[in-house]
């Protein structure tokens, strides 16, 4: 069978990109650019979120931080050694990260050893070798992760904001799971996971580089297993439109008080709808909250918000919100002072000229991620895993309108789908 | 890629570094602006009020909203340490022209607005803007207070202070809280006025061409500087350790200890051993299969995270870690094992495998336009010859096992900090 390999290209900002399937079932995206050093990421689509699922017909209910924790032991080879000493071999520089979603393995080499590298990368994540004394020494190198992670009060400030905004979604937990559930994850476990989601059929392969297609194509011939995985459904939680919980107040050693506020959004059932509506809320968001606002702008010449201010709108497969977080002395005057710009927004409507500026942020943010190999890379599977083409988006970009976007925020915010998380001070109050 | 560096007789030293791939452009000013504490606070308050408005856009709003129209230019104003001088620096990072929409001239646009940031500081009767001055002091303030919020910095911030606390002329790159307070408007129009009259400048330009723009602004920067004497940035002295650790503990509510070991380091920029070290670094610590991540993670399974950064300047290295309490004991004595091991000797295979692995690295930094400019503006900085990343790379090759042996036996091991955390928090 000839696979058929299909082109994308932009011609505003020249990318361009091929896509396919290779007969093994694995999705391929290839950019071809002449950067220095070629990247390939090889993604299972198995986050830290999947914990409850059926696997031909059965329902399982696992332990939160599997996917995680096979991120982490997949790189153990079979013969004691690991899959990062095989890479160094070719001087590649390799990494693995998991997101409530999927999995990714990635490395990124000089576009001469690209070849070698690649063929290291699609075995080894297809060959586990765990062992009961292997899976009891990595629990304790992701229980030090884990507590690094809880120490880091920024961390603490997001989920604590997710565990406000989502009452039943798996996006309120730590992907890596938490120093008790990774105890009940056992060689048994790994290996039934692993033979679940690393089906070349839940794969995708990115590349970018200087690189041959065919090349690649002959790499998977060889490398790729030819196995069909199983019949896997991710079991999806019913989640209350209104946000869970209003308020969340934490107390650790910070020096002042950082916040997160949200706004829980309803998932729009079209894919369309949904990519524009994902555009015209980020470009929104910046223009009325970002650092050429007139809030940011005010609130930090007065000290009310120190240093910078995070904003932005994230949708990902199951879940919508947009988000603001930041530090203050005085997080609660700073929600009010959210909540009043958004209403403003809505009540008096939305300078034109100001969401055409903001635009061009979020343009120039498109060019400086597809800079080098390793970002473009990045770049195409954060599109793809979102159902989307990279090169469609300066269009959709230029085609999104400050009435829209009004629109889009009319229907978002209702106050009962806000929500705030505050990480502060111990024994600290707000005058 | 190429570079020219045009060594100017009034002091200001113009870098231009160009490849045809590069779609952004990167132009940094640096000032060697003195020592001390009292440098490094005035220098990190001026760089907050000179970045925060100029005579064409006198407010925040104002400033932010035409680098937006540039298509989102970044424009970065910190004050970096090197050694023990403090280094003001202004960055402007912008799309390349080609990328503009609607024919907005960004190149000529960022060059203006950092000439103005610089040269144009928007002053009220001849002095900065109390209101302007008090906000940009109490958010330094803030930033210096909110070091303690991600650990393993803090924990490193700590150590070099302790580090150092022998050397009066060192500072941290913010300078003390009580410090910053007691600066005055006047105070910090003073250090501004010095360092434009006398502070030596190095100007980097990163883009896809040769853009006669960027000599035009060193032109008019230097037309409205004047001259001044050439300079480089002024490292610590090499201080002989005592034969005993000495050990400081700091308590904080926090699950995970983060364990620091300082090292005395015999060596610096111009030793000759730019490449010995770098892979001795690669070896140690910087790379997935390097003894520290092999032995201290993967075969005793102490810790997430067990690395090292060398502070060249200072004449110094922290090896860093973030450990369970009750394994902290054993993470440091294989630490000061592994430290002790690289005197032995390293192999063929990890020096070659290191050696792959960095030339990797330098690819990728030639493919970014930000590294770039760092790469050579801290060239500049140390008055070093002036060679490519590829230069550098193809000196790896040089460098034989008994090389990095000779960058091992200068490290000395000789103070531990640990930042603790307090048990009775529940996990």
């Amino acid at each position: 069978m000839k696979t058929e390999i299909k082109e994308h290209f932009d011609r505003i900002t020249q990318e361009k990109y091929y896509s396919f399937r290779h007969k093994s079932g694995v999705s391929v995206l290839v950019s071809p650019n002449a950067y220095s050093t070629a990247s390939a990421i090889y993604t299972s689509d198995y986050g830290g979120s999947d914990v409850s699922f059926t696997y031909n017909g059965k329902r399982y209910d696992t332990p939160r931080g599997i996917a995680h924790f096979l991120e982490h032991k997949l790189f153990e080879t079979e013969d004691g050694g690991d899959a990062f000493k095989l890479f160094s071999k070719f001087g590649a520089d390799s990494n693995a990260f998991t997101s409530h979603r999927a999995t990714s393995y990635t490395f990124t080499s000089t576009v001469g050893d690209f070849y070698e590298s690649l063929k290291i990368l699609l075995d080894f994540v297809h060959h586990p070798h765990f062992t009961e004394a292997s899976v009891s020494k990595e629990r304790g190198i992701i229980a030090e992760e884990l507590k690094m992670y809880d120490d880091n009060p920024d961390n603490r400030c997001y989920y604590e904001l997710m565990k406000c905004l989502y009452k039943n979604n798996n996006v309120r937990y730590d992907v890596g799971g938490t120093l008790d559930s990774i105890k009940e994850i056992t060689p048994e476990l790994l290996y039934f996971c692993h033979r679940v989601f690393y089906s070349p059929d839940n794969m995708s392969l990115i590349v970018s580089g200087d690189v041959d297609i065919k090349k690649i194509t002959d790499i998977m011939d060889k490398t790729v297993p030819a196995i069909r995985g199983g019949r896997v459904v991710k079991l999806k939680v019913t989640e209350p439109e209104k946000a869970y919980k209003k308020l969340s107040v934490t107390e650790t050693e910070v020096s002042s008080p950082l916040f997160g506020f949200g706004i829980k959004d309803k998932m729009t059932v079209s894919k369309k709808l949904t990519r524009r509506k994902s555009v015209a809320l980020s470009v929104l968001a910046d223009m009325l909250l970002g650092e050429s606002s007139e809030f940011f702008c005010k609130n930090y010449e007065s000290g009310l918000l120190t240093g910078g201010c995070d904003v932005g709108y994230s949708c990902a497969g199951d879940h919508a919100y947009l988000s603001v977080f930041g530090e203050s002395e005085k997080p609660f005057t700073v929600k009010k002072r959210i909540v009043n710009v958004l209403e403003k927004a809505l009540s008096e409507g939305i300078d034109r000229y100001e969401f055409e500026r903001c635009k061009k942020i979020f343009y120039s943010n498109f060019i400086y991620s597809t800079q080098n190999s390793h970002s473009v890379a990045h770049t195409l599977l954060s599109f793809y895993q979102s159902g989307d083409d990279l090169t469609k988006y300066p269009a959709l970009l230029s085609g999104v309108n400050a009435d829209f976007a009004l629109e889009c925020l009319r229907e978002l915010y209702k106050k009962e789908r806000t929500a705030f998380a505050v990480v502060k001070p111990k024994n600290k109050e707000e005058k | 890629m190429e570079h020219k560096r045009i060594k100017a007789e009034d002091g200001i030293n113009l870098t231009v570094i160009t490849d045809k791939r590069y779609k952004t452009t990167v132009t940094s000013v640096s000032f060697i602006a003195g020592e001390g504490e009292r440098a490094a606070a005035c220098s990190a308050l001026l760089t907050g009020v000179l970045s925060r408005s100029c005579r064409k856009y006198p407010s925040l709003i104002e400033i932010n909203r035409a680098l937006d129209d540039l298509y989102d230019a970044q424009l970065n104003a910190d004050s970096r340490h090197y050694g023990l001088s403090q280094v003001p620096v202004f960055k402007i990072s912008s799309l390349n022209n080609r990328y503009s929409l609607d024919k907005t001239d960004i190149t000529g646009g960022c060059l203006d607005i950092l000439y103005s940031i610089i040269a144009e500081p928007c002053l009220v009767s001849g002095a900065f803007d109390e209101k302007v001055f008090e906000s940009e002091k109490q958010q330094l303030i803030s930033a210096v207070n909110s070091i303690i919020n991600n650990r393993s910095n803090y924990a490193l911030f700590r150590c070099t202070d302790e580090l150092m606390a022998y050397e009066p002329r060192f500072s941290q790159r913010f300078g003390s809280l009580k410090t910053i307070r007691e600066l005055t408007p006047a105070d910090v129009l003073d250090f501004y006025y010095d360092v434009i009259k006398n502070a030596p400048v190095n100007i980097v330009f990163v883009s896809s061409e040769d853009d006669p723009r960027i000599y035009e602004f060193a032109e008019k920067t230097a037309e409205k500087l004047g001259k001044r004497g050439d300079g480089v940035v002024t490292g610590a002295e090499f201080r002989q350790p005592g034969k005993r650790m000495k050990r400081k503990i700091e308590k904080m509510p926090i699950t995970q200890d983060v364990l620091c070991v300082g090292c005395a380091l015999d060596g610096d920029y111009r030793d000759g051993l730019g490449a010995e070290r770098a892979l001795y670094g690669e070896i140690f610590s910087q790379n997935p299969t390097s003894r520290l991540f092999e032995n201290v993670r993967e075969k005793l399974s102490l810790c997430y995270y067990c690395s090292s950064i060398p502070l060249l300047d200072l004449k110094k290295m922290i090896i860093y870690a973030g450990v369970d309490g009750k394994n902290r004991k054993k993470a440091e004595a294989e630490i000061l094992k592994q430290t002790e091991l690289m005197k032995n000797g390293v192999s063929a295979d990890e020096l070659e495998r290191c050696r792959l692995s960095l030339k990797n690295d330098i690819l990728s930094l030639c493919d970014s336009p930000s590294r770039t400019a760092a790469w050579y503006a801290s060239r500049d900085l140390h008055g070093l010859e002036l060679y490519s990343p590829y230069e550098f790379s193809a000196s790896l090759d040089q460098v034989t096992p008994d090389g990095v042996v000779r960058v091992a036996k200068g490290i000395t091991p000789y103070f531990t900090y640990v930042l603790e955390g307090d048990s009775d928090v529940e996990n």
